[in-house]
């Protein structure tokens, strides 16, 4: 465990750095300037353009560019955001923690509820359930999120004014900050929690019925297992690996996955500040942004991987021959 | 044999198949009795019904598309309705266990064999004294400790073999069902895991229910032999008088295939023709397509179970006993 852990480590290192000298020259690439969206339509004196580009070091040629951000970054200095006037890491910290009192929740519904999805699939006696379910996962997935975003705000902001429309807190309000939360995650957690449930859904419905008929759940039925038992022992285990990795996969690009979400609802996430910083041309901000999501992916797989081996033992390197 | 002596006694087992919207028979009218610490086999070609037999005894035929149509089960004097399959369900365990044919894809993958094995012991008896037990079990198979805390992926074929036993054993079943139990395993392994049940059934006085192909096997371990043909049960006996003077003629193929009779023109006698299937089952006896001594009665007329011989203890289903 430890051998794979310094393995994953190392692998890391040389992925994260693909990822930072990739989305450098590509931001770079995309047409646009840093420098005029700071300067805007303002009429400036002769040479400031000029004298702003060198104070941020943009005059240089591209490669030095990329070794001085490089050696930043070994320190743990993501640069200085010009359109934020804030230093990238606490910014893009503080808009991810937003992201992620989004996403987390959600996605740990969705979870539940994806796997809920795949039990009642296993009923012989729910076919309408069944059904049913299968019909509104379709349903979850293929439906747009901005547009069932906007739909859930005309009916409960707007008409029924029972939630607030976008935010995360209100600016002023009566109600305990974690109540104030709860109401304004309402609507974008429950898109969010829609669309990844019926994600789950999918693949737990198939690997839970895979896993149904396999020959040991015949040798734990003539145990005399209970039903109850029967699937949380034997069934969920072995279906569990295909769901985990779907699950490992929504939580790595949690940071990410919620850019539509977080539009609709103004929710003042990650989303939010990379759309804002495509179009101020931010490059640190949008540099940091790569990176966090980077390691995000990384760090989920990582953790996907370690999962795998406490569920399944022939996953598990070195297995001693009895 | 009188019903007194008979620990379990099952009548009229009659089981369908739905195929295509058709119900087919796959076992009719069978029966076995069997009492304490007695072996009896049921022996058969595949697609004879032996198999289906013991599954309808577990009451772990495929939901889909089987059930019981008929069938009468007495143990210790309690009778049950085999159709009734919630009813037939409850025994598992504490009267019947099985030990299945293969043993790798019948042990679940994830669990330890401990918590196998703990996991019979406990459902069958919360009160039991699991470690002790599990010593005991594995004393009994003739397997090291340390394979407690291994998986079955770390076992070979015939110590897989061997934990399901245990699992099996662990139930303190009334009656211990064996399918195959040797089939998949190498000749060596076979002798070894014969040799154990027949040692096993010795020392704690199991009676035994063996599904077999192999008549060698089934003498090896029965005192008795149940000969089933396309779902009929079609002659019983002590295994010296079917082994010695077998009434039926499909019996007496059976025997002389397994011995490597050789023929008057020197070569092995094979017997032709396939086991009926499901669907080309008439009205005569299942049979008569491949009988040497077939008489025109055979064709039409279902031949009724008869005595032969042996103070009514060997009887047989065949037009030239009756």
């Amino acid at each position: 465990m430890l051998r794979l852990f310094w393995n994953r480590l190392v692998w890391a290192i040389p992925v994260l750095l693909v990822i930072v000298v990739l989305n450098f020259v590509l931001v770079r690439l995309a047409p646009g300037d840093p420098i005029t969206s700071i300067i805007g339509e303002y009429p400036t004196p002769e040479g400031y353009a000029e004298q702003l580009r060198a104070q941020m070091g943009l005059d240089r040629p591209i490669h030095e560019q990329l070794l001085i951000y490089l050696g930043h970054v070994f320190q743990g200095d993501l640069g200085y955001s010009f359109a934020n006037r804030q230093p990238v890491l606490s910014l893009i910290l503080g808009k991810a923690l937003n992201t992620l009192a989004l996403m987390v929740p959600g996605l740990i519904f969705a979870s539940l509820l994806g796997i809920l999805i795949g039990r009642v699939s296993l009923s012989t006696s729910a076919r309408f359930l069944d059904s049913t379910l299968t019909g509104l996962s379709l349903f979850g997935y293929s439906v747009p999120i901005f547009w069932l975003g906007q739909v859930l705000i005309i009916l409960f902001a707007v008409e029924l004014q029972w939630l607030p429309a976008q935010g995360m807190f209100a600016l002023q309000t009566d109600l305990p900050p974690f109540l104030d939360y709860l109401a304004h995650w309402a609507m974008p957690g429950f898109a969010v929690t829609i669309f990844y449930a019926a994600i789950v859904a999918r693949v737990a419905r198939a690997s839970l019925k895979e896993a149904v008929t396999g020959d040991y759940i015949v040798t734990a039925l003539a145990k005399g297992t209970s039903q109850r038992r029967l699937f949380w022992r034997h069934v969920l285990p072995n279906g569990l690996v295909p769901i985990v990795s779907v699950i490992g996969y929504n939580f790595g690009l949690a940071l990410t996955g919620a850019i539509l979400v977080e539009s609709v609802f103004a929710w003042p996430g990650l989303g939010a500040l990379f759309m804002a910083s495509i179009i101020a041309r931010d490059y640190p901000t949008l540099q940091g942004i790569f990176l966090l999501a980077g390691a995000a992916v990384v760090v989920s797989n990582f953790v996907t991987d370690v999962v795998y081996e406490i569920i399944d033992p022939r996953m598990r390197n070195g297995s001693r021959g009895a | 044999m009188s019903a007194a002596d008979s620990m379990l006694r099952i009548r009229d087992l009659s089981v369908v198949y739905e195929i295509d919207g058709r119900e087919l028979f796959a076992v009719k009218n069978a029966f076995i009795d069997l009492k304490m610490g007695e072996g009896v086999g049921i022996v058969g070609e595949s697609g004879s019904g032996k198999s289906t037999f013991a599954r309808a005894m577990m009451a772990l035929l495929p939901a889909t598309n089987a059930r019981v149509a008929s069938g009468v089960m007495e143990i210790d004097g309690v009778s049950y309705d085999m159709v009734d399959k919630s009813g037939m369900a409850r025994l598992r365990g504490r009267t019947f266990a099985m030990v299945f044919q293969d043993p790798l894809s019948y042990l679940n993958p994830l669990m330890t064999i401990r918590s196998q094995i703990v996991e019979a012991i406990r459902l069958n008896d919360p009160s039991a004294n699991v470690d002790h037990r599990v010593r005991e079990l594995l004393d009994l198979v003739r397997l090291p400790q340390r394979c407690l805390t291994a998986y079955p992926h770390e076992l070979s074929g015939g110590m897989r073999q061997r934990v399901l036993i245990a699992i099996a054993l662990g139930c303190r079943p009334k009656v211990l069902i064996a399918d195959e139990p040797t089939t998949a395993l190498d000749v060596t392994t076979q002798a070894e895991i014969l040799a154990l049940i027949k040692d096993i059934k010795r020392e704690i006085g199991m009676s035994l229910v063996l599904i077999s192909h192999d008549l060698g096997v089934v003498s090896s371990l029965c005192e008795r032999v149940f000969v089933m043909y396309g779902g009929y049960t079609i002659e019983t006996g002590a295994r010296e008088k079917i082994l010695s003077t077998p009434a039926h003629p499909y019996t007496q193929a059976l025997i002389h295939t397994a011995r490597a009779v050789r023929g008057e023109d020197g070569r092995f006698v094979t017997l032709s023709g396939d086991v009926p299937r499901l669907v080309e089952a008439g009205k005569g006896c299942p049979f008569a397509p491949r009988c040497g001594v077939a008489m025109p009665q055979c064709d039409t007329v279902l031949p009724s179970l008869a005595h032969v011989n042996d103070n009514g203890r060997h009887s047989a289903r065949c037009h030239m006993h009756s």
